[in-house]
């Protein structure tokens, strides 16, 4: 198995955001700055590594009928650990994040490589899978967060670019997503084409 | 890879539960292990928040700190803090409920006398770039600045309510919300307690009084036993005015006043139901 090959394929071929479009809530609602892009995508990745590693191990123990709710439990499982470390040790991150760090457990994308991978192959090649999902998704966000950050308030990763009283407002707010999302996506595919 | 396990019931509920259990067992061991530096995170960040908005203490406000209940069951929190055993001021953890999206918790700081020392924002989730201004628009210094002013005595509004504080631009709301919470710390510091957990129309009951008795100050703190409803709130406005008139020179133009603020308050009372 050529891990190499995993890892770059979440990160490029099926980049979560941007072509598989997994998990927008998240995508869409924390990226009004670039370091809350990455903060989720990093808290995201946590949990992919974790539950694709639990549910690759324990894939055969669980019934084909009851798997959806068995991978949803562990999720959950892991998504409460990881909020639980992250209030106590990252209190500023886990703020600025507030309600989508549970609706990890919703996420599309979790669940998604829990049924398509990490129940069908060996704990490795799946940690590679989520890894690989994960800092797609990381990418994505920060990406995201990044452009909607410059655009509507003049900085970047807190660093003043330009005054932000020129910033444009609407990146900021909830339409700007959309907006950035889709040029984000035809440019990438346009990019993709050429290649 | 193996043979998956067959689903018939017995199994389904078995493994079910065993990933239950497992999960809860998980969970409780974390939450065990974390629960202590939570608590801790918390107070830190408190002890923080309270002492980025007063002046220097060497009390631990935390230890004195007294708890209001709103009518719908929220919590106002008072920390007193003393430098040598003489009030330097108090902070009040308060919010609003008419943020533009969700509640606005604040800290509000009080000097020893009443008026604003400054505040900080605990937590909101207004609009990004517009109402999150409010964590700087407001401090010494800048547009909105509230710091000095003596909310207990005049109730602060935004310019457009006919006040004298700018509102953030394009964020009247959040504006709005921002006052509310300043001077909902403010009543509950300044004992106005059944006023706050009373009826809402009693606190602007009492609202109108100060409005109108303007000429004895007194009398605001007479309004403020208001606790049923609007009219209690006039009646007892009238006596709180007459023990301020007292010490008045002029006392007809002092019970003039008191007369303006009975009137005053009704016809608060009855905008409030409209």
């Amino acid at each position: 198995m050529n891990y190499w090959k995993i890892l770059s394929n979440g990160l490029f071929k099926e980049n979560p955001v941007f072509v598989l479009m997994l998990g927008m809530c998240p995508t869409l609602g924390v990226t009004t700055s670039a370091i809350n892009g990455l903060g989720m995508g990093l808290a995201t990745t946590f949990v992919l590594l974790l539950s694709n590693v639990a549910i690759s191990l324990v894939a055969n123990l669980i019934p084909d009928k009851i798997r959806i709710p068995g991978y949803i439990v562990i999720i959950a499982t892991v998504v409460t650990i990881m909020e639980l470390c992250m209030a106590a040790y990252l209190p500023s991150l886990h703020e600025s994040l507030g309600i989508f760090i549970p609706l990890i457990v919703v996420n599309c994308i979790v669940l998604g490589r829990a049924e398509a991978f990490a129940a069908k192959n060996k704990p490795l090649p799946s940690l590679f899978d989520g890894l690989g999902m994960g800092l797609g998704f990381t990418l994505g966000l920060t990406l995201l967060g990044s452009v909607r950050e410059i655009l509507g308030s003049g900085k970047l990763f807190n660093i003043t670019l330009y005054d932000e009283s020129h910033g444009i407002l609407v990146f900021v707010l909830a339409p700007g997503a959309f907006i950035v999302l889709g040029y984000l996506i035809a440019i990438i595919n346009k990019i993709k084409k050429t290649l | 890879m193996g043979k998956k396990l067959e689903s018939n019931f017995k199994n389904m509920v078995l493994v079910l539960c065993a990933i239950a259990l497992f999960s809860s067992l998980s969970v409780a061991s974390i939450n065990a292990l974390t629960v202590d530096t939570l608590n801790e995170v918390r107070l830190t960040s408190q002890l923080k928040a309270i002492r980025a908005v007063l002046p220097d203490f060497d009390n631990n406000p935390m230890d004195e700190s007294d708890t209001l209940t709103t009518p719908d069951g929220s919590l106002l929190v008072l920390f007193p803090a003393s430098r040598e055993g003489v009030r330097v001021g108090t902070a009040v953890k308060s919010f609003s409920n008419n943020g533009y999206s969700g509640r606005v918790w604040l800290m509000v700081g009080f000097a020893a006398d009443g008026s604003v020392y400054d505040y900080t924002v605990l937590e909101h989730k207004e609009t990004p770039g517009l109402g999150s201004k409010m964590d700087v628009w407001f401090a010494k210094g800048n547009r909105g600045d509230v710091t000095g002013k003596k909310p207990g005595d005049k109730a602060l509004r935004v310019r457009k309510d006919g006040g004298e504080v700018d509102a953030i631009t394009a964020a009247t709301v959040s504006s709005r919300a921002f006052l509310d919470a300043v001077n909902r710390a403010a009543n509950a510091l300044s004992g106005k307690v059944d006023a706050v957990s009373g009826a809402t129309d009693a606190t602007s009951g009492a609202t109108g009084v100060e409005d109108a008795t303007s000429g004895a100050t007194d009398a605001t703190s007479g309004a403020t036993d208001a606790t049923s409803g609007a009219t209690s709130g006039a009646t007892d406005a009238t006596s709180g005015a007459t023990d301020a008139t007292s010490g008045a020179t002029d006392a007809a133009s002092g019970a003039t006043n008191v007369e303006d603020a009975a009137s005053g308050a009704t016809s608060r009372t009855n905008r409030d139901d409209n």
